[in-house]
């Protein structure tokens, strides 16, 4: 009797379960939350969390430093997630959320954090968005029917309301971190020089140069041309600078091929402006060693 | 309605010189000119106006609620509206009042929700209905000036004011 009763229990729970993790969207939040716990999940059905038009766009910044707008259907930001998850283990967690609410709309406009762990040497990146999420109440079901985008600017960081100070982390790159400290000084220590003119190790400025825009974009950029950061059998190392004005330029590539050099040439060219690094509070020139493929 | 405004939209949309408007650079001049949009009477030009208002991939989507609680969704990109809208147009005049309108934004991208009474004009009888609605924007600043990226409305619920929409929770994540 008692196994029965308890063979019942797990049944229901076992239901519940499955209902609850893929279909069963009782409210905006539970829509929201299902959306970010599936993000590691590459092969669920993302695309059943949004309505039939769903979309996601999301903000970036062109070689000029503009704005734009690449947009994404359901399908193609879960092939979008499936190719950065190939390098990097993904974490997305919601910070803030500001609902409205009323008949079968909502909206939630949140603060998510996103941090990226390299499999094969566990660096960090971490970067803060702002997501603006649209969900419809559609067949007795809450779905995300468009989301925006946007990465979290050095310069102009999110509003303490929506990011309070002790989440205030700005990028971590090879645990290197540039944690906000509580006590640092409100003016900027001036008092030691930097050289305009030496281009800087990673290892020797304050703040890494830091890719604008969309972390997937450069992921892609780095893929398009065979690029990866770190020493890798079959790669031949060349240098890119990141100069004051967050201009790129191929700096060594002796070690290239005629190919290898239009690959690391047209790599380069296809950059956004970065946010270049930072040395006294001063911007400076940093050069970043990358590798491309035989 | 503010003739300017209808003169600048239209000036906009034959010249094609919206790059160097001004009114489209404030998120309150794009609302304007969007509420004039939709009150433009011409197809051939509300199209246009759309054209200029909205990105490329924009949305509009509409949520209507009955009175049993159920509710029906249409959803489609601005040119499929324009198409599937005229058979409104044909029989009513519309006019819009925005009566309130709070936001979000940061740097490019903002979301905007308004409180909206729509009045109809039926064009054979005169007779005019009101409706009310919440409305949200997903904005985008891009080349110096704002686009709708996305729109979705839904009507007011008999006995739940629709202002209740811009009442917000706050609340800090903590996930199951």
């Amino acid at each position: 009797m008692n196994r029965r009763i308890v063979h019942s229990v797990v049944l229901v729970v076992a239901l519940i379960c499955i209902s609850s993790s893929s279909y069963c969207q009782q409210s905006p939040i539970t829509a929201f939350d299902l959306f970010f716990n599936t993000y590691e999940a590459y092969d669920q059905d993302i695309e059943s969390l949004f309505t039939k038009t769903g979309r996601i766009s999301t903000i970036y910044y062109d070689a000029t430093g503009q704005p734009a707008i690449q947009s994404f259907t359901p399908s193609e930001y879960k092939v979008q997630l499936a190719s950065i998850a190939e390098v990097y283990q993904i974490e997305r967690t919601p910070k803030v959320l500001i609902l409205r609410e009323y008949g079968a709309i909502a909206r939630i406009y949140s603060t998510v954090r996103v941090v990226l762990t390299d499999r094969s040497r566990s660096d960090v990146l971490v970067n803060n968005t702002i997501q603006s999420v649209q969900l419809i109440k559609t067949k007795g079901q809450w779905k995300i029917n468009h989301i925006s985008i946007q990465s979290e600017h050095p310069s102009y960081p999110i509003d303490s309301k929506l990011l309070p100070s002790e989440m205030a982390v700005g990028s971590k790159v090879n645990n290197q971190s540039r944690v906000i400290e509580k006590d640092s000084p409100a003016i900027p220590d001036f008092s030691t020089e930097y050289d305009p003119n030496k281009v800087y190790k990673v290892n020797e400025v304050d703040e890494l140069p830091f890719y604008p825009g969309d972390i997937q974009l450069f992921l892609n950029l780095k893929k398009t041309y065979g690029v990866v950061d770190q020493p890798t059998v079959g790669y031949t190392p060349f240098i890119v600078t990141i100069m004051e004005d967050g201009l790129a330029e191929l700096t060594y590539a002796h070690d290239l091929s005629g190919f290898q050099i239009a690959q690391a040439e047209s790599f380069v060219r296809s950059m956004m402006i970065w946010y270049p690094a930072v040395k006294y509070a001063a911007s400076v020139k940093c050069k970043i060693v990358f590798y491309i493929r035989e | 309605m503010n003739k300017h405004l209808v003169a600048i939209l239209l000036f906009c949309c034959l010249g094609n010189l919206h790059a160097q408007d001004t009114t489209l650079q404030s998120i309150g001049g794009l609302l304007d000119s969007y509420f004039l949009a939709a009150e433009t009477m011409d197809s051939t030009m509300r199209f246009e106006a759309f054209q200029l208002l909205f990105t490329e991939s924009g949305t509009v989507n509409s949520v209507v609620m009955n009175s049993d609680g159920s509710n029906r969704v249409k959803q489609g990109n601005w040119k499929s509206y324009i198409e599937k809208s005229g058979s409104y147009y044909n029989r009513f005049t519309p006019n819009f009042v925005e009566d309130s309108r709070e936001m979000e934004y940061y740097l490019e991208i903002a979301s905007v929700h308004c409180i909206v009474t729509q009045y109809s004009a039926q064009k054979t009888s005169g007779k005019k209905f009101k409706e009310r609605y919440w409305m949200q924007f997903d904005l985008i600043y891009l080349t110096n000036r704002w686009y709708i990226d996305n729109v979705l409305w839904v009507n007011e619920i008999q006995g739940i004011p629709i202002e209740n929409a811009l009442l917000t929770d706050t609340l800090l994540y903590s996930p199951d």
